[in-house]
């Protein structure tokens, strides 16, 4: 694709590309447009390739926006667990409580 | 990539400001607004269009059915205005959600004939999105984890797999099983938000299961789905319409094991339900059913009586797989009572109605209700030959029970018709079939006495008809 139609392309795509990262796949505004625009990079040297480019996009975006959802659950999580520990609540402290009381009452 | 860095474009509306501005389109929609004041948000109705169903889901359970019509004319509204939408597939997604959105409404109210308008219109939208048919086309073990999580995180998407299994399953069973149970298996994993659309939607694939395993003859398995279903549906906040579709599917596999004394016993408070919650396609082929047990009893006069009055009934013609299995047991009732013009006449129309419902198994029925006319007016050859292809098409579906029980029919004829060398080969294919039906020990003694007669290279006719009468009984007494 030629570098003028390459810019039709994107022009034409970005928008709603951005909307189907943060209504479909749930992404704030801001990282929708850091995915789609890591779409067009891959799409710059790949799409040539492509029978449908189109088609060949939007699948570029949803794995994209899947694997950025899952880094941001992994992140939470991870921080979540920072918390925990920084509150002095070890996550599995509880279940090792329960488990001891149930013991001790045996 | 500097062709792509030079450009300019605008980067659409906020989150929060198309959440705002949906919210108030449609507190004005309420006050008896328009849906034509969408065009004064320009380009950014898209944003706003996702963000209203963003709004109506988190309004899922205030929202009433009296408010359908307003969803409806936003529907309407930017259905006829596709240019609203440039981006086709971007309109094909938000259309999903609307109609999605509608069903849901449709369904807490159990209002099932408009949820079946609303289903059918958000599966036609899911389908047309970028991809989905290229993702249905895989068989369910070709479709990767990445795959399932790209096409079926929808609710909408589960709507739409829904909607379009409902409609294969009586077309090709084996498969349609096969993607019901990979959709369920993914739905168990990946749980939807709401707990009462889960509850249904998987209720829905449960159910979807339980048929098509009932049409491949594997009736324990169906029971068993149809018990994972009626659970589902349990969970739902108004369960009862949904189970009148359990109770269905449960009577669809005792006519499809042949019992038919016990659908007579069983099938009037099935039929009240399907009446009382308008579940208007499944009624017709109740009642259906109701005609074919009565034929299958012996009650001849009184099946022709309910299916003559059922042939006037608008909604049957409106499926063509109804109404030529209902033409069918017209043409089967009148070689009964002798009538073998009228039988021609209506398994001709038959013939043409089936041409229009596309549905294999109910080629392969016709076949051997053909055949069975065939061979009771003596025309042996082309009775096995009607068989032959009953027996070719069912093999093909994996429908194995039936293929083995047509194979004993032809065998039968053609013992009759003298062809004992060919009647062997059709009897040794059905054993392995025959002997997974878990047989009691009368027919398990039949069993063993035809084969006997086989090990002597000569079927025994009477032994044959022993093993088939003694199969028809077993499923009498299974129930």
């Amino acid at each position: 694709m030629a570098d003028k139609d390459l810019a039709a392309f994107y022009s034409e795509h970005y928008l709603p590309l951005v909307r189907r990262a943060t209504w479909r796949h749930g992404l704030s505004k801001e990282d929708a447009r850091d995915v789609v625009q890591d779409a067009f990079l891959v799409a710059i040297e790949k799409i040539d390739s492509a029978g449908n480019p189109k088609a060949w996009l939007i699948q570029v975006v949803d794995h994209l926006s899947l694997n950025h959802r899952r880094k941001l659950v992994r992140r939470s999580r991870l921080t979540a667990r920072w918390e925990a520990s920084a509150n002095g609540q070890d996550e599995d402290s509880d279940s090792r409580h329960d488990a001891t009381g149930r013991w001790t009452r045996e | 990539m500097g062709a792509v860095e030079g450009c300019e474009v605008s980067t659409g509306l906020s989150m929060e400001s198309a959440m705002d501005l949906a919210e108030r389109f449609w507190q004005s929609m309420l006050k008896g607004g328009d849906a034509g004041e969408l065009l004064a948000l320009g380009p950014e109705i898209p944003d706003v269009l996702y963000a209203l169903t963003r709004v109506l889901e988190k309004q899922r359970n205030t929202f009433s059915f009296e408010a359908l019509p307003l969803l409806r004319s936003v529907h309407d509204f930017v259905a006829r205005n596709v240019e609203l939408i440039s981006d086709e597939d971007e309109r094909n997604v938000l259309m999903a959600r609307l109609a999605y959105r509608a069903w849901d409404v449709c369904r807490r109210e159990a209002r099932c004939s408009e949820m079946n308008v609303w289903a059918e219109l958000c599966a036609g939208y899911v389908l047309e999105q970028e991809g989905v048919r290229a993702y249905l086309s895989l068989k369910a073990p070709e479709r990767s984890e990445g795959l399932d999580s790209r096409f079926l995180s929808d609710p909408e998407a589960v709507l739409a797999a829904c909607w379009r299994l409902g409609l294969e399953k009586n077309r090709a069973p084996a498969t349609v099983g096969e993607e019901a149970m990979h959709a369920y298996a993914w739905l168990t994993e990946h749980p939807l938000q709401d707990s009462d659309e889960n509850a249904y939607l998987s209720g829905e694939l449960a159910l979807t299961v339980a048929g098509s395993l009932g049409h491949l003859g594997r009736y324990r398995e169906s029971g068993l789905w149809a018990g994972l279903a009626e659970n589902w549906f349990r969970k739902t906040a108004m369960p009862d319409p949904w189970l009148a579709k359990v109770q269905f599917t449960r009577l669809v596999a005792l006519s499809l094991r042949h019992v038919p004394g016990s659908v007579l016993e069983t099938i009037s408070p099935v039929l009240a339900n399907l009446r009382k919650f308008g579940h208007v396609s499944d009624l017709g082929k109740c009642r259906l059913l109701e005609a074919l047990s009565l034929k299958d009893v012996g009650r001849l006069k009184e099946a022709m009586t309910l299916l003559d009055s059922m042939r006037t009934d608008p909604t049957l013609r409106d499926d063509p797989l109804v109404f030529s299995l209902l033409l069918v047991n017209m043409g089967e009732i009148s070689a009964g009572l002798g009538d073998m013009e009228e039988a021609h006449h209506f398994l001709s129309q038959a013939s043409s109605w089936l041409a229009k419902a596309d549905t294999a198994w109910a080629a392969a029925n016709l076949r051997g209700v053909i055949g069975e006319i065939l061979r009771d007016s003596g025309r042996l050859a082309e009775a096995a030959e009607a068989y032959g292809s009953a027996i070719e098409i069912y093999s093909r579906l994996q429908m194995s029970g039936y293929a083995a029980y047509y194979r004993l029919l032809r065998a039968e004829v053609l013992l009759l018709d003298g062809r004992g060398e060919e009647a062997s080969p059709e009897i040794i294919s059905a054993f392995p079939v025959l002997e997974r039906e878990a047989l009691v020990p009368d027919a398990l003694a039949a069993l063993a006495l035809l084969r006997e007669s086989l090990r002597r290279q000569k079927a025994d006719p009477e032994a044959l008809k022993a093993l088939r009468l003694q199969i028809q009984k077993m499923r009498e007494v299974e129930q």
